[in-house]
């Protein structure tokens, strides 16, 4: 399944009562195509989690559409539009994403609890997916006691729990050394080879070597390079 | 293990046991004030109930002097100790000379010195079993049988011997039976018949030899009681009395009855301003510190967001958080009211100087589900405000900001 941004843009008004329009993400126009990895460069600022939030159902566009394959993601109430994005946008947020009441298998497991399935197959799944991502062995620990490198796997591991079609991951390289960004970026480019439409903010040169598009955003636009 | 998304508020209860705790204190003040105070309330008139009740008596009868001097009212509903009498004369010259009266009795009453039972002074009361329409309906219920001499029924507070007799004045009485409690002093009285009292009194004297004046048992009663006939009004029954009879004081029972209660609605008013200024404080301080606990989890909340939880869900997480900390706050704060009401009931009783009449165990759990109702109620609704924030954050914007 493709992601389709028909010129999106958001804008925010930055004076209050009067109108001072800015625009944060401009007259966009994106398809992140299913099995490859798409990289996209922006300084701070540019405007690279808006356009993140836009894609993934979370913020409502001020102009354009999202489609996920043939589904215009904001025209459902917001009750479907959860469920979608549960079952098919996996999402990795800026910063710390952990919810520290949780082990983090049951972190991993919480997307298929939020889609009301509970066996032990999904737990099975939980646990495959730690094993393939290195931190089988911290499966009842609690996120406050993992490394940056650590808690940037397990939200890796937790989106793409409830195998998604489409997967959105804003810097997930932000604060890790080198040897932990490697293994960051070839754990996303093994999933787009395995199908999924995957999109990569970032800043971390090294990740053009394991992309397969590379853009640059600036000022809420973006350019292919 | 979590097995289900519904296990998420629960987990953050216990996961932030001070933050919960703090929260469920709040909620068991809630609960014990409300519950507390109706209990109060509630026993306060229940007590004052049972006194009308109990009396049966539409006019009671004193001597003219006792009106003034002794609080006969409290002698009469609440059985303080204390006695008084009048000349017997009284009592045929109303029988015989008043219109409308329907039952008319006399009662005695002594006030003995210690007796062997009791930790105070024993309230003794004569009635005469042939006219009695006052003690032995209340008294039946717990002895049917007719008194002979020398045989007593005691409150629920008077500790006879262990072969269930009483010595009072060197005479030995049988006790019959312990009565139920009433939550007044009548607890701690006896009652017998008039030949009995009569022999008492004759008992008393000879132990007392320097009194005054020796009260001669055949010539005095202490009070009458009068039931008035069906179509005559009370007042005016009460009034012909004070006019043709000299000496005595007639009045309307249940104007005895509202002078206590007068004190009572004081004390119930009292508990309910009270009760109003720790709930409106409660509340407050329960909005705004689940507010600001609230507040501070946004991130987590955005991050269920992401993960697919639908707006309508996250505020269902707000407020099941919110209802479970205050079922276990308020159903610890009943529990609490009461072990303290069993424990202290009694000295609530003696501190307030009125009757404390505990309601049936049926309506007690009733106000107490009530109240576990009205305050979880008061929780929801002030969380709903934190609910309803907390689902309209928008989580890109939450989440936009770097690490925490
Ligand atoms: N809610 C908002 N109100 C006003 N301006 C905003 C808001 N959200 C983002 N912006 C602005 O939009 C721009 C892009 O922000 P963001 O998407 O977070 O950039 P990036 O993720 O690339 O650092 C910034 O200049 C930021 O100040
Ligand atoms: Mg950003």
């Amino acid at each position: 399944m493709n992601l389709t941004a028909s010129n999106i843009s958001k804008k925010y008004n930055r004076s209050k009562g009067g109108a001072n329009w800015f625009y944060a993400v401009k007259s966009i126009d994106l398809c992140i195509e299913a099995g490859k990895l798409t990289a996209v460069y922006g300084r701070s600022g540019s405007g690279k989690t808006t356009l993140l939030n836009l894609l993934g159902g979370l913020l409502q566009p001020s102009e354009g559409k999202v489609l996920c394959g043939e589904t215009d993601i904001y025209a459902m109430p917001d009750k479907e539009l959860s469920a979608f994005r549960n079952q098919h946008i996996g999402i990795v947020p800026q910063g710390a994403a952990a919810l520290g009441n949780l082990t983090v298998l049951e972190n991993v497991l919480l997307p298929s609890l939020i889609g009301g399935r509970s066996s032990d197959e999904q737990e099975k799944r939980a646990e495959a997916l730690l094993q393939s991502f290195g931190i089988a062995s911290l499966r009842d620990v609690m996120p406050r006691e993992l490394s940056g490198g650590e808690q940037r796997r397990m939200a890796i591991a937790r989106a793409l729990m409830n195998r998604p079609e489409i997967l959105l991951c804003d810097e997930p390289t932000g604060d890790l050394d080198d040897e932990n960004t490697r293994v960051v970026l070839r754990l996303l480019r093994d999933e787009a080879a395995k199908g999924t439409a995957v999109l990569l903010f970032t800043h971390e040169a090294d990740a053009r070597n394991y992309a397969d598009i590379v853009m640059k955003m600036d000022g809420g636009s973006l350019e292919k390079i | 293990m979590m097995r289900s998304v519904y296990g998420l508020p629960v987990r953050s209860i216990l996961k932030k046991p001070l933050r919960s705790a703090a929260l469920m204190i709040i909620a068991a003040f809630l609960a014990f004030s409300a519950f507390g105070g109706s209990l109060m309330v509630m026993s306060l008139s229940n007590g004052l109930e049972s006194l009308s009740a109990r009396l049966g008596a539409d006019i009671v009868v004193v001597p003219y002097s006792a009106a003034s001097k002794v609080s006969y009212d409290s002698v009469i509903i609440q059985g303080k100790p204390g006695q008084f009498y009048m000349d017997a004369k009284y009592y045929e010259e109303i029988k015989n000379e008043i219109e409308g009266i329907d039952k008319i009795t006399a009662q005695f009453y002594l006030a003995s010195a210690k007796a062997s039972c009791c930790s105070a002074r024993l309230q003794i009361i004569g009635f005469d079993p042939e006219t009695d329409f006052s003690v032995q309906p209340w008294i039946a219920k717990s002895y049917s049988t007719e008194l002979s001499e020398y045989d007593a029924v005691v409150g629920s507070d008077v500790t006879p011997n262990a072969d269930m007799t009483i010595e009072i004045y060197g005479k030995t009485l049988h006790v019959r039976a312990v009565l139920e409690k009433t939550g007044t002093e009548l607890d701690s009285a006896m009652y017998v018949n008039t030949a009995t009292m009569k022999e008492l009194i004759l008992a008393h004297n000879a132990k007392n030899p320097n009194q005054e004046r020796a009260i001669d048992p055949e010539k005095v009663v202490s009070s009458v009681l009068i039931k008035v006939m069906d179509g005559y009004d009370i007042d005016s029954v009460v009034g012909n009395i004070n006019l043709y009879v000299r000496q005595v004081k007639a009045i309307r029972t249940q104007n005895m009855i509202f002078d206590v209660a007068d004190s009572l609605s004081g004390v119930s008013g009292m508990i309910s301003v009270l009760m109003a200024a720790v709930w409106v404080l409660s509340v407050i301080i329960m909005a705004i510190a689940f507010t600001m606990m609230m507040n501070e989890r946004r991130r987590e909340f955005a991050v269920l967001r992401v993960l697919g939880v639908s707006r309508a869900r996250i505020a269902g997480f707000v407020l099941t958080e919110n209802a479970l900390v205050t079922l276990v706050g308020g159903v610890c704060g009943i529990i609490i009211t009461v072990l303290l009401t069993l424990l202290f009931n009694g000295l609530i009783e003696q501190s307030i100087g009125l009757p404390f009449l505990l309601p049936q165990p049926s309506v007690m759990l009733l106000t107490a589900l009530i109240t576990l109702l009205v305050t979880m109620a008061a929780g929801a609704l002030t969380s709903a405000v934190s609910a309803y924030k907390i689902s309209k954050i928008d989580a890109g914007l939450v989440l936009r900001g770097e690490n925490e």
